[in-house]
């Protein structure tokens, strides 16, 4: 590890992104490697998409309640509002995911307008 | 304007699903596919890389460095972690296996999606056209294959791949660009449309450890970001994933 971050930090930027276009591409691959091989359901499988989700869960959950930049000029309180409002035009009404961010983009810009003009 | 914008866009749609089985030769396969993308996940991908051009930019980043990220990785939430851990100055090996980590449903995709496609002699390398599978492609894929001859598939998968992974950058492009002249009123959507995406998207997941590890894994990572800012992604997911999963499986076990 310690070998990793001394590579990293002598080469910057560019090398740690090669290394993370690297184990992108490490899944796909292994995957057409192994593609009629292996069984779907088995338990490293289930664990390694309830890892992804956690991750991915985690990372949504962080840009939408605590952002850095430009998101921050909207309160917390009204970003969960926008994000209650999609979610429920999804589960309610049975939306499309198009839609929804449509939704979404034009109530989050509203907020944006208030600032712009009328704060 | 707006109702038969839409109006049309469904009827060009409901059009290439009618013309799937039908297809007969790989170029025309292909062509569909072209087709396909620019009107099925194509809009959705575009906004996505325009919103991560404009985070990119928010971050500090050059425009050359945020879109070589789109056209190396080619994977939103793993380009997003990459730039989010990078500006707060994670560990480089801990940022590697998070952006490993949030890339493993590659692997369950191209396993669900690549037997459905017979092997043909000279066809196009799989382990190069492998980097087209994202989850625009693989969908539409999923839902068409079914309809289509099995000799044409690997066409149709991509045109929809190609083209889609041809909009990556100049949407990133773009996105960076003009989040730095628009008002606030459309960066600050621009910025938010890709949390938003992840958040819609996860009304699909049907299966209940992954809801569990979504609920489990959001709340630990905006607990742990306060307290351990550049390995919160981490601890949230590898941690709290793994408890969800732990979880589930005595569950199981003990129903049986």
């Amino acid at each position: 590890m310690q070998a990793i971050n001394n590579l990293m930090t002598e080469y910057g930027w560019w090398s740690v992104l090669i290394f993370v276009v690297l184990a992108t591409y490490f899944w796909r691959g292994l995957g057409v490697l192994l593609a009629g091989h292996v069984s779907q359901d088995s338990e490293v499988f289930k664990w390694l998409s309830a890892v992804t989700y956690a991750l991915v869960g985690a990372l949504t959950f962080k840009l939408i309640l605590l952002p850095i930049g430009i998101l921050n000029k909207v309160p917390i309180s009204y970003r969960i509002f926008v994000c209650i409002i999609c979610l429920l035009y999804m589960i309610k009404l049975n939306g499309t995911l198009s839609k929804g961010l449509i939704l979404g983009s034009i109530l989050i810009g509203a907020y944006g307008l208030y600032l712009s003009y009328l704060q | 304007m707006g109702a038969e914008r839409i109006a049309y866009y469904n009827l060009k749609m409901d059009q290439i699903i009618q013309e799937l089985n039908s297809v007969d030769t790989f170029s025309k396969a292909m062509k569909l596919g072209v087709k396909a993308g620019l009107y099925g996940p194509g809009p959705v991908l575009l906004a996505g890389m325009i919103g991560f051009g404009a985070m990119g930019h928010g971050i500090g980043l050059s425009i050359l460095q945020t879109s070589a990220i789109s056209f190396l990785m080619y994977a939103l939430p793993g380009q997003i972690v990459f730039i989010e851990m990078m500006s707060m100055g994670a560990a480089s090996s801990v940022v590697a296996i998070a952006v490993a980590l949030t890339s493993t449903r590659f692997l369950t995709m191209v396993l669900t999606l690549f037997p459905q496609i017979p092997k043909q002699k000279n066809e196009p390398s799989r382990l190069l056209s492998v980097h087209l599978v994202a989850m625009s492609a693989w969908a539409f894929c999923m839902r068409d294959f079914p309809k289509m001859k099995p000799e044409v598939r690997y066409g149709y998968f991509l045109g929809i791949g190609l083209i889609c992974w041809l909009m990556a950058v100049p949407g990133t492009i773009f996105g960076y660009i003009v989040s730095e002249y628009v008002p606030i009123w459309i960066a600050i959507p621009l910025v938010f449309v890709n949390p938003l995406f992840f958040l819609l998207s996860f009304v699909d997941v049907k299966v209940p450890l992954n809801r569990l590890a979504i609920i489990v894994g959001g709340i630990a990572g905006a607990v742990f970001y306060n307290i351990y800012p550049e390995n919160a992604l981490l601890i949230s997911g590898l941690g709290f994933g793994s408890l969800a999963y732990a979880f589930d499986y005595f569950k199981r076990k003990m129903n049986h």
